[in-house]
């Protein structure tokens, strides 16, 4: 049984509270002593940090976020919006297969359109409409692989990057994600580069990154734990 | 500037502040995630949504508050809203989500692991207890503050909460280490 009243003096040591009358008792107390070797057992729990993505994909979400919807988003949802309701007022049978068909194609076409836009902030939203999209057709994904490399914005790169993934074994998206890895790109994007290799499972590619004496050290401390926790998948 | 300042920022509108207090702060919210028993990318996710909750819920800023008290009152509320979602999984985090040998031999990576597993077979609330105290460098009287506990309620707590964790360390290692009592 544990040592009564001694509760709150064992709670204050491990704070660090030096308290003599406790360190005496504690020399002679196996109960306490165990407790206290319980309490150091605890601390051979390592630290874990998190992924240096996750530092990126906040500021993309907070830039989402807190930037006002743009006018141009308006004016092609507001697009959108005209031509769905035009096209399901002038059916007279519906063919429920064939709506769907020409929906689908019409998010697409709004999806394509916003990837084209000037501001940052409506890519972004453009390529969250293509990432939502279930199916999208070459023409999507083109698009998106084309942000992914040549976007003047890093973040918008990034976000491409992520609603890539699901396509990383494409023949295209490989190709962008090997190009991302090369020296001048940012850190971020080197980062992105690795997470889309790993899924296209083109760990030998990730692995050559290894013998770059130049490799940012945060993207080989990222590369080395990535390919551990792909050893542990 | 200090972290209340920056959120009196945000509060005000300089959103991009959050940034700030985001690199500060996510680290240490990680963890704590993790050690209440989320895998790294639900735990990632958790670490966000505080943020954004601090976005949204800004208006319930004061000013003279302590920022590190008021976001883990939010890191709370986040993993209970996380918690009525979605049955909390008692077990850890799966394999692949424990971090990877740090290289101190297999004996020790054990010891760990069987800690690990002990920590997540405590009650919630005695498990939240000793990860604010011992991992996330808490003081009782913060903890107090958080929980809204006088501080000698809080080192009682802390006493049965690990003699409860040594009980069950003690069951799974089926009394071997209950021999060695100071663990080393």
């Amino acid at each position: 049984m544990p040592c009564r009243g001694r509760e709150t003096e064992l709670a204050e040591h491990l704070e660090g509270v030096a308290n003599p009358e406790f360190a005496a008792h504690l020399a002679q107390c196996p109960d306490c002593q165990a407790l206290l070797g319980m309490w150091q057992r605890m601390g051979g729990w390592a630290d874990e940090a998190p992924d240096a993505g996750l530092a990126v994909r906040f500021r993309q979400r907070l830039n989402n976020e807190t930037k006002p919807m743009g006018r141009g988003w308006m004016r092609w949802a507001g697009v959108a919006a005209a031509i769905v309701v035009s096209f399901f007022a002038g059916r007279t049978t519906t063919d429920v297969s064939d709506l769907r068909q020409e929906v689908r194609g019409l998010r697409e076409v709004v999806a394509l359109a916003l990837l084209e836009q000037q501001s940052a902030s409506e890519r972004l939203r453009g390529i969250r409409y293509s990432a939502a999209l279930e199916k999208p057709d070459e023409e999507v994904i083109a698009a998106l692989t084309r942000t992914l490399r040549t976007d003047s914005s890093v973040d918008v790169r990034l976000a491409a990057a992520d609603a890539l993934r699901r396509y990383a074994r494409t023949e295209t998206v490989k190709q962008a994600a090997r190009e991302l890895l090369t020296e001048n790109e940012s850190p971020m994007v080197q980062v992105a580069g690795i997470d889309l290799l790993l899924a296209a499972r083109e760990r030998g590619r990730v692995e050559q990154m290894r013998t770059n004496l130049n490799l940012d050290e945060n993207v080989r401390k990222y590369l080395e734990r990535a390919l551990q926790q792909e050893n542990w998948e | 500037m200090t972290d209340e300042e920056l959120m009196t920022a945000v509060q005000r509108g300089d959103t991009r502040r959050l940034g700030v207090l985001f690199d500060r702060h996510h680290t240490a919210l990680f963890r704590y995630f993790l050690r209440l028993g989320g895998s790294r990318s639900l735990s990632e996710d958790l670490t966000q949504e505080v943020f954004f909750r601090m976005l949204r819920a800004g208006e319930t800023w004061r000013a003279d508050s302590r920022f590190v008290n008021w976001m883990y009152r939010i890191a709370r509320n986040v993993f209970i809203d996380y918690q009525r979602k979605q049955r909390w999984e008692t077990e850890m985090a799966p394999e692949f989500d424990v971090p990877a040998p740090q290289g101190n031999g297999y004996e020790q990576e054990q010891e760990w692991e069987l800690v690990r597993q002990a920590l997540a077979q405590l009650p919630p609330d005695k498990r939240e207890l000793l990860v604010l105290s011992r991992y996330q460098g808490m003081k009782y009287e913060q903890i107090g503050e958080l929980l809204g506990v006088e501080t000698g309620t809080i080192k009682v707590r802390v006493f049965r909460a690990l003699q409860q964790l040594r009980g069950i360390y003690e069951g799974l290692t089926g009394g071997q280490h209950a021999l060695s009592r100071t663990g080393n």
